[in-house]
C-alpha cells in the first residue's frame, strides 16, 4: 500500500512539480520519468518518492500546475501511465470511464469511435512495448481518429 | 522532523516567482489610489471584517488578540502577519500597490493573494494598481476550470491506522452535475483534486496518527487530478468515495479556487483532530462563500466524517450525492450478474488461474453475451486480487489479466456500463453522530453491591453500534473514558482507552482477509497480580486472527484471534511490567442494522508472574432506537473477581 501511495505521489511530483525540483535538486523534465518500476510484484519502488516525500507535496500547487502537464500530449502520457491498469481493462471492453476520459483529453468528437478502434488494435497497443507511444500510433494512423481527435 | 520543508519550499517559491518581470505591467486603469483606499479600510475597520478574519484564518485567542492557523511566514505581507490582522491588511493593500518586482523575496502581491484583493476590491472599491500579468495564477485557474465543487468522502479504512477515520478532500468539477443529461454521467476523472494532508515519511504509517496527534508533521495542500485518487481509493486501497456536490456559485467557486492558491502558499500544522484534512478544507469553503458559517458547527476537534455530516445538514448546501464504488463492489455485481452456468465457468477460469488457453473453457458459454460477462467477471477478479501486480508487466498476474483481456478484445462486442445502485447504508452523513455518553447501572453478584457506570467516547464507532453510515463489525474508538461508582470501591476510573481498533472482517472466499484489534490506554485491572486485587496502568494490546461467517449470508461472524498484551503498573505485586499471549474468540451476531450482539473470551497467558493465568468472557447487546439513543445491556466475567450485569443507554451528540 504504501508504495502504491508512493506511486501517486511521485506521479503528482512528475506531473506537477518536476521543473520546479530542477532548483532543489538538479533533475528536470516532465511526466513519470522518475518512476522506476523494481522487478518484484508489490515492492514498486519510486526514487523520487523517497527523495521528494517530505514536503514535496506542498509545492503541488504553487510550482506544479503551472510547470507541465499542460500540452495534450504530456497530459495523455500521465494519464495514460497512471491509468494504466484501468484503461487497458477499458480498451479490450471497448467501454470505460477511463478510456472516455482520455478520448476527453484528446478531444475525439466521437468517443465511441475512438473507443471501437482502440479495442480493435488492442494486440497492437499492449504487445509490450510503450503504451503511450502505440496509442498515439494508432490514434494518427486511423483515417478518421487522426480527423475526429486532436492529438 | 521534517526539515527540508520550509527551507526548499522558500527556494521554490522564488524559482516560481523568478519568471515574472516588470515587462508583464501592462497598464494602469483607474480606480482609488492608495491613501484613499488606506483610509476606507480605517474608517471601515475593515481588518475586524469577518471575511478578512477567514482569509487569514485567524482567530480569537482567549485574552484577546488574534492568531492565525498559519506558521508560514509566507502567507503573510506584514512580519507579525500571523497575529496582527491590521498590519497584515495594510500591507497588502500596499503591496497590490507595488509595481516594481524588484527582488526575489518579494513577488507580486497581487499574484500571490488573488482572494485578498477581490475581496478587498468587492469592500473599497476598484484600486488603481498596476496591472500585473500573473501568468501562473492564470494558467493553474485554466487547468481546473472549475464549474462547481464537491467534497469527496473517502470510506474507512482500517488496513492504516491513518486512514481508519476517513478522509475528505475536495474535486472541482469541470462540469455541474445538473447540467449533465439525464442518464449519463460525467466523466470526473479529469476533474481536479484538492487535498489538504500531514506530509509522512513513507516508511511510517502509524506515525501519521500519532504524530499527527501532537502536531508534530507539517501539513500542506497537494492538487492532482481526480484519477490519481480514483486509482489510489478506489482501486489500490479498495474504498468507496462518495462526493457531495455543493450549491456556491460560480463567482464563488473562483474565489475557493484563489483562497486554495493562497493556502498553498503555506503549510499549517496537522493536527488529526483540529486543524486537519477536514477542518481545513471547511475553512477554505466559508472563506470563500461568506454566507455560508460551517466551522461554527464544528467541534473544536474534527473528523473527516463529520464535517461530511455537517455539510451534509447544513440546509441547501448539498446539491447532489455521487457514489463510487470500489473495485471490490463492481466484481461482486459481476457475479451477480453471472449465469449459474456462466458462474462454473467462470469458477474454472479461476481455478485454472490463466495456465490454459481460455477459450477452451469459454467455448461452453452459450452465448457471446455470455462469454462476454464471463471475461468481465474474470477482469475485475484478477484486478481486485492483485492491484498492485497489474500495474506490473513481468508479473503472473499482469499475464494473466493480459491473456484475459486478449481474448475479449476478440469479442466483437462493447461491455455495457455497470451500473452499481449507492448503497445507501453505507452514506457517511447518515451515521450516528461521533461522540457518545453512556450511563450505565448493574450489579456485581458476588460482592451483591450496585454499580454505577459513566462513559464519554469522543469518536467514532464500535460494531454494536447502529451500522448506518459506518463499516460493518468493526470499532474505530477515540478517546474512551469509563469511571464507575460502586460501595466498596467508591469512584474509580475504570478504563481511558486512547485508541481502540478492531476489524472482524469475514472472508468473503475470494480474498484472505485477516482481522486485526489493537488497543492501547490506561485502565484498571482486577487481577490477583495486583496489590489490593486491582492495579492501574498504561497498556498496549495486539491482536491478529480470521473472522468468518459460518453460514453464507447469514447474520453471523465468528472470530479467532491471538492476542499480545503488555502493561506497566507500579502496583503489580512482582515486576512493574509484565506480557501476556493468549487466544480472543467472538461472535458477532447482527440481528439487524440496529440490534447486535457480541460474545466474546479470551485467555491470557501471563509468564514471570505470581499468577499467570487470566481470562475474561463478555455477552453484550445493544439496540440502536435511531441515530441519536441505543440501549445496551451485558453480563461479564473476570477471572476470580466474579460476574456483574450492566443495563444503560447510550446517547450519540
Amino acid at each position: 500500500m504504501k508504495s502504491i501511495k508512493m506511486i501517486v505521489v511521485t506521479a503528482a511530483i512528475s506531473l506537477f512539480g518536476a521543473t520546479s525540483f530542477a532548483a532543489a535538486y538538479g533533475t528536470a523534465g516532465c511526466g513519470l520519468g522518475a518512476m522506476i518500476f523494481k522487478d518484484k510484484p508489490g515492492k514498486i519502488q519510486i526514487l523520487s518518492g523517497y527523495l521528494n516525500m517530505l514536503g514535496a507535496q506542498t509545492f503541488a500547487i504553487t510550482s506544479g500546475t503551472s510547470q507541465c502537464g499542460d500540452s495534450g500530449v504530456h497530459s495523455a502520457s500521465n494519464y495514460i501511465k497512471v491509468n494504466h491498469a484501468a484503461l487497458q481493462t477499458d480498451i479490450a471492453r471497448g467501454n470505460g470511464e477511463a478510456l472516455a476520459g482520455l478520448a476527453k483529453l484528446y478531444n475525439c468528437s466521437n468517443t465511441a469511435e475512438f473507443s471501437q478502434t482502440l479495442k480493435n488494435n488492442f494486440e497492437q497497443i499492449y504487445n509490450g512495448s510503450e503504451v503511450f507511444e502505440n496509442i498515439q500510433g494508432v490514434v494518427r494512423s486511423d483515417n478518421n481518429l487522426s480527423k475526429s481527435c486532436s492529438i | 522532523m521534517v526539515p527540508m520543508n520550509r527551507h526548499h519550499f522558500f527556494y521554490l517559491l522564488i524559482f516560481t516567482f523568478l519568471s515574472f518581470s516588470p515587462q508583464d505591467i501592462l497598464s494602469q486603469e483607474a480606480g482609488i489610489d492608495l491613501n484613499t483606499a488606506l483610509q476606507k479600510i480605517e474608517s471601515k475597520k475593515l481588518w475586524e471584517h469577518k471575511v478578512w478574519l477567514r482569509l487569514g484564518y485567524y482567530s480569537k485567542k482567549t485574552f484577546g488578540g488574534y492568531e492565525s492557523l498559519v506558521d508560514s511566514g509566507l502567507f503573510f505581507n506584514s512580519k507579525n502577519g500571523k497575529f496582527d490582522p491590521r498590519a497584515e491588511l495594510i500591507n497588502n493593500i500596499t503591496g497590490f500597490y507595488s509595481s516594481t518586482i524588484s527582488s526575489k523575496e518579494n513577488p507580486n502581491s497581487q499574484c500571490k493573494f488573488p482572494a485578498r484583493l477581490k475581496w478587498i476590491q468587492s469592500e473599497v472599491g476598484k484600486l488603481n494598481i498596476p496591472n500585473i500579468k500573473c501568468e501562473y495564477q492564470t494558467k493553474f485557474k485554466n487547468k481546473i476550470k472549475a464549474q462547481s465543487v464537491s467534497i469527496v468522502f473517502s470510506s474507512y479504512y482500517m488496513n492504516n491506522p491513518g486512514s481508519t477515520f476517513g478522509h475528505t478532500f475536495l474535486r472541482f468539477n469541470k462540469s455541474k452535475q445538473s447540467e449533465v443529461k439525464d442518464g449519463e454521467s460525467r466523466n470526473e476523472l479529469l476533474d481536479m483534486a484538492f487535498s489538504y494532508a500531514a506530509n509522512i515519511p513513507p516508511n511510517a504509517p502509524g506515525y501519521l496518527m500519532l504524530g499527527g496527534l501532537v502536531g508534530l508533521l507539517p501539513g500542506s495542500l497537494s492538487a492532482l487530478p481526480y484519477y490519481f485518487k480514483v486509482r489510489e481509493y478506489n482501486d489500490f486501497e479498495d474504498r468507496d468515495l462518495w462526493s457531495y456536490e455543493l450549491n456556491l456559485s460560480e463567482d464563488e467557486v473562483h474565489q475557493l479556487v484563489n483562497v486554495l492558491w493562497e493556502l498553498s502558499l503555506a503549510g499549517t500544522e496537522y493536527y488529526f483532530f483540529d486543524d486537519n484534512c477536514a477542518y481545513i478544507i471547511l475553512a477554505a469553503i466559508e472563506t470563500a462563500a461568506p454566507h455560508l458559517n460551517i466551522t461554527e458547527r464544528l467541534r473544536p476537534w474534527v473528523i473527516p466524517a463529520d464535517t461530511i455530516k455537517v455539510v451534509a445538514k447544513y440546509p441547501g448546501l448539498v446539491t447532489d450525492i455521487k457514489y463510487r464504488p470500489s473495485v471490490r463492489k463492481h466484481l461482486f455485481k459481476r457475479i451477480k450478474n453471472l449465469s449459474p452456468h456462466s458462474k462454473k465457468i467462470f469458477d474454472s477460469l479461476t481455478d485454472d488461474k490463466g495456465q490454459s488457453d481460455i477459450n477452451i473453457f469459454l467455448d461452453q458459454a452459450k452465448s457471446t453475451e455470455g462469454k462476454v460477462k464471463i471475461l468481465d467477471t474474470l477482469t475485475d477478479y484478477i484486478s481486485f486480487l492483485y492491484p498492485k501486480e497489474v500495474q506490473v508487466q513481468k508479473t503472473k498476474s499482469y499475464k494473466w489479466k493480459n491473456k484475459v483481456l486478449m481474448a475479449r478484445a476478440a469479442l466483437p462486442v462493447s461491455s455495457p456500463t455497470l451500473h452499481i445502485k449507492p448503497l445507501t447504508i453505507e452514506r457517511p452523513d447518515l451515521g450516528h453522530e461521533s461522540m457518545r455518553f453512556g450511563l450505565l447501572g448493574g450489579q456485581h453478584e458476588d460482592r451483591d453491591e450496585t454499580i454505577i457506570q459513566g462513559e464519554l467516547r469522543f469518536a467514532i464507532h464500535d460494531e454494536l453500534d447502529g451500522e448506518l453510515g459506518f463499516p460493518k463489525n468493526s470499532q474505530v474508538e477515540f478517546f474512551n473514558v469509563k469511571a464507575r461508582y460502586s460501595e466498596s470501591e467508591k469512584f474509580k476510573l475504570l478504563d481511558w482507552a486512547l485508541l481502540r481498533v478492531a476489524s472482524y472482517t469475514p472472508q468473503d472466499f475470494i480474498k484472505t482477509t485477516s482481522s486485526s484489534r489493537m488497543e492501547t490506554g490506561i485502565r484498571r485491572i482486577f487481577d490477583q497480580n495486583c496489590d489490593d486485587d486491582y492495579c492501574v496502568g498504561g497498556y498496549f494490546e495486539i491482536g491478529k486472527g480470521y473472522s468468518i461467517k459460518p453460514f453464507t449470508n447469514g447474520p453471523l461472524v465468528t472470530y479467532f484471534f491471538v492476542d499480545f498484551e503488555m502493561m506497566y503498573s507500579q502496583e503489580f505485586l512482582k515486576n512493574s511490567f509484565r506480557v501476556g499471549l493468549g487466544p480472543r474468540a467472538g461472535i458477532i451476531y447482527n440481528a439487524s442494522r440496529d440490534l447486535k450482539f457480541h460474545l466474546n473470551g479470551f485467555y491470557h497467558y501471563l509468564p514471570w508472574t505470581e499468577y499467570e493465568n487470566y481470562s475474561e468472557a463478555q455477552l453484550r447487546g445493544r439496540w440502536s432506537q435511531n441515530t441519536h439513543l441505543a440501549w445496551d445491556i451485558s453480563v461479564s466475567h473476570r477471572y476470580k473477581y466474579g460476574t456483574e450485569g450492566l443495563l444503560g443507554l447510550y446517547v450519540y451528540f
